[in-house]
């Protein structure tokens, strides 16, 4: 009697371990990898604060006040988190399958979105290296205004960004799994114009109420619009809308999207046997 | 009168042969029509991206302060094609696995290279027409064209291009899954150091000297010249050429060194994914 009320518990307790290996398994190889590969290192820290600079004397050229220069900066850091949920993310399944690691995904016996919650920690460490290393070294180069008037809602709002940034790439990993050179070449699209929708470097409520408001389906504008509300000297003027609704609508999507990641996953997985594209390469 | 490509010396071959390649593979993914808005829309939206930022600032959508960063951001989506060579050996390598094939067929891989790099650059230089006729007729830039110095200029930013293909290429081999990377940073730092967005003097001293040094600041003023925007630079379109293909013959060594290295520490066909 004992042992049959044990079992379920036991089962239920492996199985999560199981889960927990797999999320840990996928993420070690990200976390291994920024040390292994070092060659990328000065274009993955340095060369970009050079990006940043660019935009910096920019504003500089055209008579800007100098917190437009916090503005960008913090554009420049949310950059790196787009790349990796383009790149590292949205396209992995993809890579995946051209390296012939999708095939060993689908055999092993832990659910397909522990794999990819293990890509977003990897993702997400691998980001936040690269994120503080420009932040740190904008900072220091240009001695930009920056406040911290409310620390708390800052982790809480930085938290919830990343938790809805990384659903939305987990989903969109789901989504261009059955694409074949389209998943490169919409990853390709998905940046400038993603930079200009998302104003990464401009106050995205310049582009006016609706074309803003169709951005902030997009969890890096409200986290962008937020963060320089709270980090910016003057920002609050600068904002789209209130932190507290940022906050509000990104703990949405940071439980919304996973659940779509979810179900788009097992949807697309269906698709893409069913017209036989699951393990093809070089289409 | 067709070419017959077997006629050809092996390198020239190979070098014709990526450049359909690399029109096949860029633009046969989807249906000519997406194909065409794909092409325009990247570009675009960097350029709309620094009008948005001017209008923030100044309020409307006039001046030569926009018409100045407008057709440097045109020049340098054409420049740009160069450095994304990056990804051409990560396609051949980790994606197509095709890196050990183009080695061992008749040709250098240089030219391979080179090839994909010109198919490349016909596109961004269509983009980058596009973009300034889109300058000329919605934002009412006052654009013009001294076309004797365009067709001077138009080898001359092929050359500079092929150059950065090299390098970046070069750089590649070495660097595992993170082409982008590449792309970016090295963007960045051209988009910096070339007055491609400002003007060289806004710069602070010592990197105003290293932006003053770049042949590229001066082949982005002279693109400019080339469209009636600022003064001609104070530096003959020979010595550019000079200086051009000196930086050119330092990409071929610089590429065929590496390549050499990558061979011999057995690195050519790795494999790094994450």
């Amino acid at each position: 009697m004992k042992d049959k009320s044990l079992k379920p518990a036991l089962q239920f307790y492996k199985k999560i371990m199981l889960e927990l290996r797999a999320i840990r398994g996928r993420a070690y190889v990200r976390v291994t990898a920024i040390r292994r590969d070092l060659i990328l290192l000065p274009f993955q820290v340095v060369l970009p604060v050079l990006g940043v600079a660019a935009y910096i004397y920019l504003y500089r050229f055209l008579g800007a006040p100098p917190q437009f220069g916090t503005l960008v900066l913090i554009g420049g850091v949310m950059t790196t988190y787009w790349l990796n949920i383009l790149w590292s993310m949205a396209s992995q399944l993809y890579w995946e399958r051209m390296t012939g690691n999708l095939e060993l995904y689908f055999l092993m016996p832990a659910s397909k979105m522990s794999i990819l919650l293990g890509m977003a920690v990897g993702g997400m460490y691998m980001s936040t290296v690269r994120a503080l290393g420009t932040l740190l070294l904008g900072l220091v180069i240009f001695r930009l205004p920056i406040v911290v008037n409310n620390p708390l809602m800052v982790i809480v709002l930085f938290i919830l960004s990343l938790s809805a940034l990384y659903g939305m790439g987990m989903l969109m990993s789901s989504i261009f799994l059955v694409w074949g050179r389209e998943a490169w070449h919409l990853s390709n699209l998905f940046q400038e114009p993603i930079y200009l929708l998302s104003g990464f470097y401009f106050p995205v409520k310049s582009l006016g109420y609706t074309l803003a408001m169709i951005a902030s389906f997009i969890p890096v504008t409200l986290a962008l619009d937020g963060m320089r509300q709270l980090l910016m000297p003057g920002g609050e003027k600068m904002g789209f809308i209130p932190v507290w609704q940022s906050i509000a609508v990104l703990s949405a999507m940071a439980v919304l999207f996973p659940l779509l990641a979810y179900y788009g996953l097992a949807y697309m997985e269906r698709l893409a046997k069913r017209a036989g594209r699951i393990t093809t390469r070089w289409q | 009168m067709a070419v017959e490509l077997s006629r050809l010396n092996p390198s020239w071959r190979k070098f014709f042969v990526s450049l359909w390649a690399g029109w096949k593979i860029t633009s046969n993914w989807t249906e000519p029509f997406i194909f065409f808005i794909y092409l325009l829309f990247k570009p675009l939206s960097s350029v709309l991206i620094l009008v948005v930022m001017f209008y923030v600032i100044t309020g409307n959508f006039s001046g030569e302060q926009l018409l100045f960063l407008y057709v440097g951001n045109s020049f340098f989506s054409i420049v740009r094609s160069g450095i994304s060579a990056a990804w051409v050996i990560a396609e051949d390598r980790d994606w197509f696995e095709t890196i050990k094939s183009i080695y061992a067929s008749p040709g250098s891989y240089l030219s391979h290279i080179l090839g994909r790099t010109s198919a490349d650059f016909l596109f961004s230089t269509f983009s980058a027409v596009v973009l300034l006729l889109a300058g000329t007729l919605i934002l009412r830039l006052p654009l013009g064209l001294d076309l004797s110095l365009m067709l001077y200029l138009l080898p001359l930013i092929l050359i500079v291009t092929s150059a950065l293909a090299l390098f970046f290429s070069a750089i590649a081999l070495f660097a595992g899954h993170g082409g982008e990377f590449i792309v970016e940073g090295s963007s960045a730092f051209i988009y910096l150091f070339s007055g491609i967005i400002f003007p060289a003097s806004t710069l602070p001293p010592i990197l105003k000297e290293v932006a003053l040094t770049n042949p590229l600041t001066h082949l982005t003023n002279l693109f400019r010249a080339a469209l009636r925007v600022g003064p001609l630079p104070n530096i003959h379109i020979i010595w550019l050429y000079a200086i051009s293909l000196v930086f050119l013959f330092l990409g071929v060594f610089f590429f065929n060194w590496s390549f050499r290295l990558a061979l011999k520490l057995g690195i050519l066909d790795q494999k790094a994914s994450h």
